[in-house]
């Protein structure tokens, strides 16, 4: 097979030393600025690019991906061990993770993570190595009324993170999706709801929103705890899952990794729905879902898989069409150029070295992570023996410096702070935040695709079922409404569900 | 304890201000350049390319650092507010032009309250179509377009964008109205004119030229006076009929006003530097931007440059009616 | 906060309530901007859509939430509110006119005193690590663009 000897020239090109070694710092970067919170890929390797002029293209590239996928890796530590996400692609780890870390357990939940994480990067390296060119296809023919299905979907599958009333978690849902609207409405330029504050004029940054609601908010929560119970457990308890443990979690790392997979490759949005989307189907088919949200180890398995997979497959579009489907691809792209390679449909012909070299380390470097994570655990877990009143003013450090280095904006830690207390209060108040950051992310592209649709549709409503994969989607989420609603469903979760009426 | 600490350094903070450096010896601290943008696109790639030169100049650190946000304004507005001693300055692109026009609530005046260093470089652009959509070439478009009007769909990347201003310059020169299609940023509209979603689109040939190599999209001209060493074969918009319809993503580099004029002019020796190295005229090359000359990279002609720019997209957006507040 | 006995849960009162407010004011500012028309919506289409279906969620919670009982909100831990939140404020304050070397002292200094279990030889520590963690990582290992000295001190 012609394939096999393009992986074989990919691996030559990544096992040559300097290459490991350039794969090995990458890495190592990514996990570092995974852990601390705010730090993301995308500005650590914006300020790393002029260092990689003088570097080879593939060793540049080789290096920025490391960063890349190791950031992945090290971003759902932070949201286990504090419940603190840095990341979009962390919220959903933090719900089950931080769970399992207060019942000491945390071991096991970064192990779980690892695990799935090296399994998703090897599948989704196989999957860019065979599949790139056909799954790219798949891309181009997401238009805007698909993209609007998939948000519908995705939307509807949200309710599912909810641990508490269903009600609330729709209200909260559409609570997001009212602070997605916040800022330039990009088909107008008009401002909404920004009482002229030009800090405001982009939207509520995520990362704010998101240290706020889940970081900041469960310190307060700890604190309000501190004089009744302990905080935080002292008992660290076994680091690896056991077998049953390991049992349990083959099958949501493999449907993690397929979802994520697949979403990955969609620009725009895609591959925020595959971690969110992966949680809500292992609750749906679980026989235990009322464990979800209270520690369950599928629910740090499935996501963490979805997300590496998508980190991972996010990689064809641009490297198959030259599109970035997100900022860190649009790095990599400027990497390229830099270089004087126009990323686009001939990089794989007329770049085969580069290509298959960039593929193949993506598997060398998932492979570098595990074995350098699985023995840090150990360390990290540790961290959680510092008494709390140690620990938290550590983690404001953290949030108010990371969130700082976003965009160099004050505005950014004040709107952290507030978001802090809003959290806070909602959680008091029994509203879980989970489900406002999907509605938050969903939101503004919801929006988006749809009115985008409705203009190249000149205003035909019925593009959404005439075009076949948007019918495909919205039948799927008119299955799931049907699924959720059957009283045999119901039962099964009777405590998670409230009449409405 | 922690309060003799505080103590401590405002203490000395206040005794170091009074030994603040004359501009003989300027810089005596490193240099931030402002990018008005995110990490990674377009423009904080030419700044740091030309702050990678620069350092070697001056003798000192020049920092990038980006602040983003509304347009570029937000940034802009951090250069134009700050102290005017030459230790922060703005790269900026066109917008800081049409900012004065598209933003009727800014909180500087982009004309008054920058003193110009010198243009750093441009980036053309290109008017490009899905590649099955059916006009042959400009003027077989320009009939397509008077006869369909509307049908045909225009996409740009959001309001005040190089694509937007390229859109409306091209609608006021074709005297007909397309169908305008929004999208945050060139690279999702760049996706739906690959998939054949949408019709048109101008880009920045950083963007387009590999795909126009590639036969993926389909190339009407592009928007300089005279053709270009990477696109040979592609008319102008001046050979095709459209003189009008000129759009350079141009860059400029700013101190704010008040800065000292020996400081503004050991800048502007450290950016000529920078625009003839040929480290970083070859890395500007290869991103399809025109770094500027020994001649263009003065005061005197971005000065010159920005005011010709708002009085000429002044009507044009005001025409459009399209604001960004 | 409300504070009712024995009929009525306070937490879905309260959350409903909140959440009625909010749709009500998303609703009333969304009436600045044009709506449109489903077939081409203008920029109030969408968030006055989502402030309708806020409001009624939030009337079905509040009135679900006068007619069953659950648990009382309970007391507010304005301590940890104030020392938690009031130091994020002021980092945000002083992180540009003094640097690092001042707004993370002041930062952890005031947040420790959040906790009860509070000593002073841990406060002064955690400090003094801290900041240099913070001063040796993010501005000197990451190269951010964070201030690190006073910007009075000419840093």
């Amino acid at each position: 097979m012609e394939i096999l000897g393009d992986l074989s020239l990919g691996l030559s090109v990544v096992l040559s030393p300097l290459n490991l070694a350039w794969c090995l710092i990458g890495v190592l970067l990514g996990t570092l600025i995974g852990v601390l919170p705010g730090l993301g890929p995308a500005a650590t390797i914006a300020m790393l690019l002029p260092a990689t002029f003088g570097l080879p293209a593939v060793s540049s590239m080789i290096m920025l991906a490391g960063i890349y996928y190791g950031a992945q890796y090290g971003g759902s530590t932070t949201a286990i061990l504090i419940n603190l996400p840095g990341e979009t692609s962390s919220v959903v780890t933090a719900l089950d993770g931080y769970q399992m870390a207060r019942k000491g357990r945390a071991g096991a939940a970064l192990a779980t993570a690892a695990i799935g994480s090296f399994v998703a990067g090897t599948v989704a390296t196989a999957v860019v190595a065979f599949l790139a060119p056909p799954l790219a296809g798949i891309a181009l023919n997401f238009g805007a009324a698909e993209y609007f299905a998939l948000m519908v979907l995705g939307l509807v599958a949200s309710v599912a993170l909810a641990r508490g009333p269903v009600l609330k978690a729709v209200a909260m849902v559409v609570l997001g999706l009212l602070l997605g609207t916040i800022g330039t409405d990009i088909n107008s330029g008009e401002q909404r709801f920004t009482f002229d504050i030009p800090e405001l004029a982009d939207g509520i940054n995520f990362v704010a929103l998101a240290m706020g609601m889940f970081g900041i908010a469960e310190i307060l929560t700890n604190l309000d705890h501190e004089a009744t119970r302990k905080p935080l457990t002292r008992v660290i308890g076994s680091l690896l899952p056991n077998r049953e443990e390991c049992r349990r979690i083959i099958g949501p790392i493999l449907r993690g990794t397929g979802l994520g997979s697949v979403l990955g490759i969609l620009p725009g949005g895609g591959a925020v729905l595959g971690a969110f989307a992966a949680y809500a189907i292992e609750k749906k088919i679980s026989k235990t879902p009322q464990a979800f949200g209270q520690g369950a180890i599928e629910g740090v398995a499935a996501p963490e898989s979805a997300n590496n997979a998508g980190a991972q497959t996010s990689f064809i579009p641009m490297l198959t069409l030259g599109i970035p489907s997100n900022p860190v691809m649009a790095l990599m792209v400027g990497a390229l150029t830099i270089q004087g390679i126009q990323p686009g449909p001939q990089v794989m012909s007329e770049q085969p070295e580069l290509f298959w070299g960039v593929i193949a380390s993506m598997w060398i470097g998932n492979l570098m992570l595990i074995v350098l994570n699985l023995p840090l655990i150990g360390l990290w877990v540790r961290l959680l023996t510092i008494p709390y009143r140690l620990l938290y003013p550590a983690i404001l450090v953290f949030c108010c410096v990371g969130v700082l280095s976003l965009n160099n904006l004050t505005s950014d830690v004040y709107l952290m702070i507030l978001f802090g207390l809003v959290g806070y209060v909602l959680v008091r108040l029994d509203c879980e935040p989970a489900p406002l950051l999907l509605g938050f992310i969903l939101g503004p592209m919801m929006e988006e695709y749809l009115r985008r649709a409705m203009i190249l549709a000149r205003g035909d409503m019925t593009t959404f079922v005439t075009r076949p994969i948007s019918l495909a989607l919205l039948l799927l989420t008119l299955a799931i409404i049907l699924v959720l609603t059957l009283p045999r469903v119901r039962a099964k979760r009777e405590e998670a569900f409230e009449e409405v009426a | 304890m922690r309060h003799g600490l505080v103590a401590a350094v405002i203490a000395t903070a206040v005794l170091g201000a009074g030994s603040a450096a004359s501009a003989q010896e300027f810089p005596t601290k490193p240099v931030t350049i402002v990018v008005p943008f995110a990490a990674g696109g377009p423009t904080d790639t030419v700044t740091r390319l030309v702050a990678q030169s620069m350092t070697g100049t001056l003798g000192q650190q020049v920092i990038v650092e980006n602040v983003g946000g509304a347009g570029g304004t937000l940034g802009a507005a951090r250069v134009a507010k700050a102290d005017p001693d030459g230790y922060t300055l703005l790269l900026h692109h066109i917008g800081q032009a049409t900012s004065a026009t598209l933003y009727r609530k800014l909180s500087y005046d982009p004309a008054t309250d920058f003193m110009p260093i010198g243009i750093v470089a441009d980036v053309p652009m290109t008017v490009v179509a899905r590649k099955d959509f059916p006009a042959a070439d400009m003027k077989a478009l320009i009939e397509q377009a008077k006869a369909e009007g509307d049908v045909i769909t225009y996409a740009n990347a959001g309001i005040g964008s190089a694509s937007h201003l390229c859109g409306m310059l091209l609608m006021q020169a074709l005297d007909v109205p397309l169908t305008t299609v929004a999208y945050k940023g060139t690279a999702p509209a760049m996706n739906d004119l690959l998939g054949g979603q949408v019709d048109l689109m101008c880009d920045q040939t950083t963007n387009t030229t590999s795909q126009i190599k590639g036969g993926t999209i389909k190339v009407y001209a592009v928007t300089t006076p005279e053709r270009l060493p990477s696109l040979p074969d592609v008319p102008t918009t001046v050979e095709s009929g459209l003189p009008d319809v000129q759009v350079g993503v141009w860059h400029g580099l700013y101190a704010p006003a008040g800065t000292d004029a020996a400081v503004v002019a050991r800048l502007e020796e450290a950016l000529q530097a920078a625009v003839t190295d040929p480290n970083v005229t070859q890395r500007l090359a290869e991103l399809g931007a025109t770094p500027a000359t020994a001649e263009t990279a003065t005061p005197a002609a971005l000065e010159q440059l920005v005011t010709s720019e708002i009085a000429r997209w002044r009507p044009v957006i005001e025409a459009a009616g399209q604001y960004a507040d | 906060m409300l504070q009712t006995g024995g009929r009525g849960s306070p937490r879905d009162i309260a959350a409903g309530a909140l959440f009625v407010v909010i749709g009500c004011a998303f609703g009333w500012f969304a009436q600045d901007h044009e709506l449109g028309t489903p077939n081409r919506m203008g920029p109030a289409f969408f968030p006055t859509v989502l402030a309708v279906m806020m409001t009624v969620l939030g009337t079905v919670i509040l009135v679900q939430g006068l007619r069953r009982p659950g648990e009382p909100i309970g007391r507010w831990p304005w301590r940890a509110i104030l020392l938690v939140l009031g130091p994020g404020i002021l980092f945000g304050l002083t992180i540009r006119p003094l640097g690092m070397i001042a707004a993370v002292p002041l930062l952890v200094g005031l947040s420790s005193l959040a906790s009860r279990q509070v000593t002073a030889a841990g406060l002064v520590l955690s400090a003094l690590a801290l900041t240099l963690f913070s001063i040796a990582v993010f501005a000197y290992g990451l190269g951010l663009p964070i201030p690190v000295f006073s910007r009075l001190l000419g840093g």
